[in-house]
């Protein structure tokens, strides 16, 4: 029996769907049977960044309408060995039209054939949060280091805090290594405290992550990337590793290194 | 004068030509006199086919299970079809429908959903995530990045045309291709007009446009097709 896991975040565009695609991807390259359940149901992007979105045939409406089977309905990503699954929204519907029961129904048949199913939430707490949240049995928060984020992070987690799940666990996005070094930004410490939930990792903001996400490829699957790092770590400690925090310092060059380095 | 029922012999058969302006008690009358000693003169082993020719008359369905019952149970005959010169307009508006190309000038979006009876000319882009259908092939004179679905009724002898230089996916019938890039770069083809068709052992197939003639001779001849009844 395996476990679903919600990636939630309240606010829009701090990188859920990414990092859904990503830790997924970063699972399955540990060897784990994965589910990715795209829950944004009207505006679907996670088979956009893994590529897969011209193989869609039947969506998660169609196997909850009784249109298609689970099976037929999934999708198998060709790159990793039967290892990642992809179960992809409806893009012609809207979040109302399926309900928690029957989320629960799907996401338990679900966990019956997977090590994990990882659930990307769309943003907003309506119908399509409280679906995400209904089947899952840990979450995972995702936030950036602004402001904003940090406030939708914090209605979420109490949001969650409510039901069976618990506390969830936090990811920090996109951080900008330098605003947060000059202070800028809260800094990890502060995030982590402020909200006062554990820390399950931290991704830093780079440009690879977009490219290789327009080209369809998860930046997980590159191992020098410091994105595809943080996304590798937190995999690890989802499999109970422990792993030490990447740091925020920039490794000081020598100068024979800067003479002979490509960059 | 003529008669109001006549029994022929044409090249296709025996034929029943009904008078359009008689009433129908007074047809059920003559073609029971028709008939009946008919069955005396029965020599075939097996029933014979007639076909019924009704005019500028329509028969109602009961009026045809009537008709029928009559000729079948008094003789050895049996009914073929039942023809009229005529057709309702509901139905000449269905046979429109299905013969004539609908022209749809739009781009569609994703989530749009476009559906045509017969056949459809998109005159616009279809984009990823959206999804033209029609019952009959579609033809798309933009980018095709979405899905192309033909023949969504079970017709498989539907087509798709369009420039296939993109990630998408068509479907015939029942039948799903799924169009990568990858694939498309190895042809090394620019952007060049196709045809998907499904060959006889339903796989779908990606043609250039002049393998369509061969294919699918009867496309572009919107004639004939409407079936009586």
């Amino acid at each position: 029996m395996g476990k679903a896991i919600v990636i939630t975040s309240g606010k829009g565009g701090v990188g859920k769907t990414t990092s859904t695609a990503n830790i997924g991807t970063a699972l399955a390259l540990q060897g784990n049977k994965i589910c990715l359940v795209d829950m944004d149901i009207g505006l679907r992007n996670l088979d956009v960044i893994l590529g897969l979105e011209n193989r869609i045939i039947y969506d998660i409406v169609d196997v909850i309408e009784g249109r298609a089977k689970l099976h037929q309905a999934i999708i198998k990503d060709k790159r990793f060995n039967d290892q990642l699954f992809l179960l992809p929204a409806a893009q012609h519907a809207d979040k109302n039209v399926i309900n928690e029961e029957q989320m629960v129904e799907l996401i338990t048949e679900l966990k019956s054939d997977y090590d994990y199913v990882l659930i990307d939430c769309p943003a907003g707490i309506e119908q399509g949060f409280k679906n995400s949240i209904a089947a899952a049995d840990d979450a995972i928060l995702i936030t950036t280091p602004e402001i904003s984020a940090i406030r939708d992070a914090d209605r979420i987690i109490g949001l969650v805090e409510q039901t069976k799940i618990g506390s969830p666990k936090l990811v920090i996005n996109r951080i900008r290594k330098r605003m947060m070094q000059k202070g800028e930004v809260m800094d990890i410490d502060e995030i982590t405290r402020h909200l006062s939930i554990e820390l399950l990792g931290i991704v830093f903001e780079d440009d690879e992550v977009v490219r290789s996400s327009n080209k369809g490829n998860p930046v997980a699957l590159d191992p020098d990337n410091v994105s595809s790092q943080g996304y590798r770590n937190i995999a690890r400690r989802i499999l109970g590793e422990t792993v030490p925090l990447m740091t925020l310092k920039d490794e000081k060059k020598s100068f024979w290194q800067k003479l002979f380095s490509k960059k | 004068m003529q008669k109001i029922v006549t029994l022929k012999g044409t090249k296709e058969g025996y034929q029943l030509m009904i008078d359009q302006t008689a009433s129908f008690q007074i047809i059920k009358d003559e073609i029971k006199k028709l008939v009946e000693p008919l069955r005396k003169e029965a020599t075939a082993d097996h029933p014979l086919e007639l076909t019924i020719k009704s005019g500028n008359r329509l028969f109602t369905t009961e009026e045809k299970k009537e008709v029928t019952q009559l000729v079948e149970e008094k003789s050895h005959l049996k009914i073929k079809t039942i023809d009229s010169d005529v057709v309702t307009i509901k139905r000449a508006l269905e046979w429109h429908n299905e013969v004539s190309t609908k022209v749809e000038v739009s781009t569609v979006r994703s989530g749009q959903i476009i559906e045509a009876e017969g056949d459809l000319l998109l005159v616009g882009s279809v984009h990823p995530g959206g999804t033209v259908k029609a019952t009959g092939s579609i033809y798309v004179l933009g980018d095709l990045k979405g899905i192309a679905h033909a023949g969504v009724n079970g017709k498989e002898s539907s087509v798709v045309i369009g420039n296939f230089s993109y990630n998408a996916q068509v479907r015939i019938a029942d039948h799903v291709h799924v169009i990568d890039q990858a694939d498309v770069e190895k042809r090394t083809v620019s952007a060049n007009f196709e045809v998907v068709y499904l060959d006889d052992l339903h796989i779908l197939r990606v043609s250039p446009l002049n393998e369509i003639k061969r294919l699918r001779p009867e496309l572009g001849n919107v004639t004939g097709g409407l079936i009586n009844g």
